[in-house]
């Protein structure tokens, strides 16, 4: 048989393979962080272009600086109301956010996890969550502004109202999709359900709690300005709104500048506690550092 | 003498559909037995029945003369995939216990030993994806060990590996197995590894034992012995019977 003769020929190389010490591989990652912060500098090139083009347009006579200001008058302007009570407005939108974002996330959390965790809370929340969840941001605001009037209560709401979905969902499909080949292996070591909740399902559901997380977050910026822009005599959101009103398009732009940045900075530290929290995942995310 | 574990499985069914019908296995204690067979013949079902995992079958899975009634840490499994929870380290992993503080006091000990054993000293801080297919597979073994079980299951746990790293972790399996004391049942469809590891080759045919081959040889074993060769194709001989069937 061709088999047995094969054998015969190999047989010098037939004995036990001894035991081998593995040897240890670990990506180099200080290479690939170095290479990740040498891309970086290439998300500046559009938006310094667009300010070039803007600022030469305005200044040529293309644009008229009352609808589009050129961005050498939105520094000015910039500048200026931090002379004025430019803080104040930063301050008091960012405390309606981070209030607005605890709670709406904390509950969001609490209930993703009886949700994900429970199939009786998931049939008994679910279907009224879902319905919740298509309501139009601004359909709330006249319910909220009848309920609590208008002081800060009725903005915190909607902004945790913003906040709540994203995360309750990320929780929710985070827990729904763990890896049930994991789930096995706690059953075989015999983990309770509680335990295998806490010790393997939800590590498993982290990734997407941190999407869901940061997705909240930016629903919560956007909710703010819904909020301010209604009922407000303070915030970045009421900037906006007197800018409007007294025809400061520089104001205006001031504005969104600041939100921009303020939501780039909040996701900016989110996103640094993901990469601590998530640092063992295989993606590609952990992998650029 | 008794044997450590007896399995007698009457029916096992999927729906309308039986897939494990009067089987019976008994294994002595540092025995290592191979189930081997076509792909949906029900090796890997019989596994998962004895790990406690399916609790739904009519008949008895008995441990040292003790009736099974669901998973027990004397009984370990170790899946194809090495599974490592990849948020924990390799030594983290090893040490995975359903009571953390019961294990406590030897904790550290026992994993730098287990780690030694199997080749991974230097990488207990390791996560599991800086590990190769290979490395990832010895510390799903030490994890296996971890619980000091008495019989160790292991369903087609070499499948996904090159096969040099292959014959390393047969001789790695056959070591721990002979200095731990463990009582193996083993999930192949590779007939030479079922020859190579095993004391007995318990071939299944739709849900049946149609064949229990013994590989009286010594250990240990050349892998190219004509004896072993013979075994081999004795056990081939009976599965192409079944396909002919």
């Amino acid at each position: 048989m061709s088999r047995s003769h094969n054998a015969s020929v190999i047989a010098t190389s037939a004995a036990p393979v001894p035991p081998q010490r593995a040897s240890v591989r670990v990506p180099d990652s200080v290479q690939q962080r170095r290479s990740a912060a040498s891309l970086r500098w290439l998300g500046w090139i559009l938006p310094l272009l667009l300010l070039g083009l803007i600022e030469a347009a305005a200044h040529l006579g293309f644009v008229q600086s009352r609808l589009l200001p050129p961005p050498s008058e939105v520094a000015q302007t910039i500048c200026s109301l931090f002379g004025q009570d430019l803080w104040t407005h930063v301050a008091v939108s960012s405390a309606r956010v981070v209030s607005g974002y605890a709670i709406g996330a904390a509950l969001a959390i609490a209930f993703g996890l009886l949700v994900g965790l429970n199939p009786y809370a998931e049939a008994f929340f679910e279907p009224t969550f879902q319905a919740l969840r298509a309501i139009p941001s601004l359909a709330w605001v006249p319910l909220l502004l009848l309920w609590f009037g208008i002081d800060e209560t009725p903005k915190i709401v909607l902004i945790a109202i913003g906040a709540f979905f994203p995360v309750y969902l990320g929780l929710v499909s985070g827990i729904h999709n763990a890896d049930r080949k994991l789930i096995e292996f706690g059953e075989i070591v015999g983990l309770s359900r509680l335990q295998l909740a806490r010790r393997i399902v939800l590590p498993a559901a982290l990734p997407s709690l941190f999407t869901g997380l940061r997705n909240g977050l930016s629903l919560a910026w956007m909710f703010l300005v819904a909020a301010e822009l209604i009922a407000a005599t303070r915030g970045i959101g009421y900037l906006l709104t007197d800018g409007r009103e007294t025809s400061r398009p520089d104001v205006v732009l001031a504005a969104i500048l600041l939100l921009a940045i303020l939501g780039r900075l909040s996701d900016g530290l989110l996103k640094w506690l993901e990469k601590r929290k998530l640092a063992w995942a295989d993606s590609l995310a952990t992998r650029a550092g | 003498m008794s044997a450590l574990l007896q399995l007698h499985i009457l029916h096992k069914r999927f729906g309308d559909r039986t897939v494990l019908r009067d089987v019976s296995l008994a294994l002595q204690e540092g025995e290592i037995v191979s189930l081997v067979g076509a792909s949906g013949c029900g090796k890997s079902t019989l596994l998962r029945l004895v790990a406690g995992l399916d609790r739904d079958f009519d008949g008895s899975i008995v441990l040292g003369g003790r009736r099974l009634h669901g998973v027990t840490p004397e009984i370990g499994l170790i899946f194809q995939e090495p599974r490592l929870l990849p948020w924990l380290n390799v030594a983290d992993n090893v040490a995975f216990h359903r009571d953390p503080g019961a294990v406590a006091a030897d904790r550290a000990a026992r994993v730098a030993s287990l780690l030694d054993e199997v080749g991974l000293r230097d990488a207990a801080q390791l996560l599991p994806k800086q590990l190769s297919g290979g490395m990832a597979q010895r510390a799903a073994i030490a994890r296996g060990l971890f619980q000091r079980p008495r019989v160790l299951l292991l369903d087609e746990p070499f499948s996904a590996v090159d096969a040099l790293t292959r014959m390393r972790l047969q001789d790695l399996l056959l070591r721990l197995a002979h200095e731990h004391g463990l009582t193996v049942l083993l999930v192949t469809h590779d007939i030479d590894e079922a020859v190579y590891l095993s004391d007995r080759v318990v071939t299944l045919g739709q849900g049946e034992i149609v064949a229990d081959t013994a590989v009286p040889l010594p250990r240990p074993r050349n892998r190219h012995t004509p004896a072993l060769a013979h075994a081999r194709d004795a056990v081939l001989q009976i599965l192409e019977d079944i396909l002919a069937i």
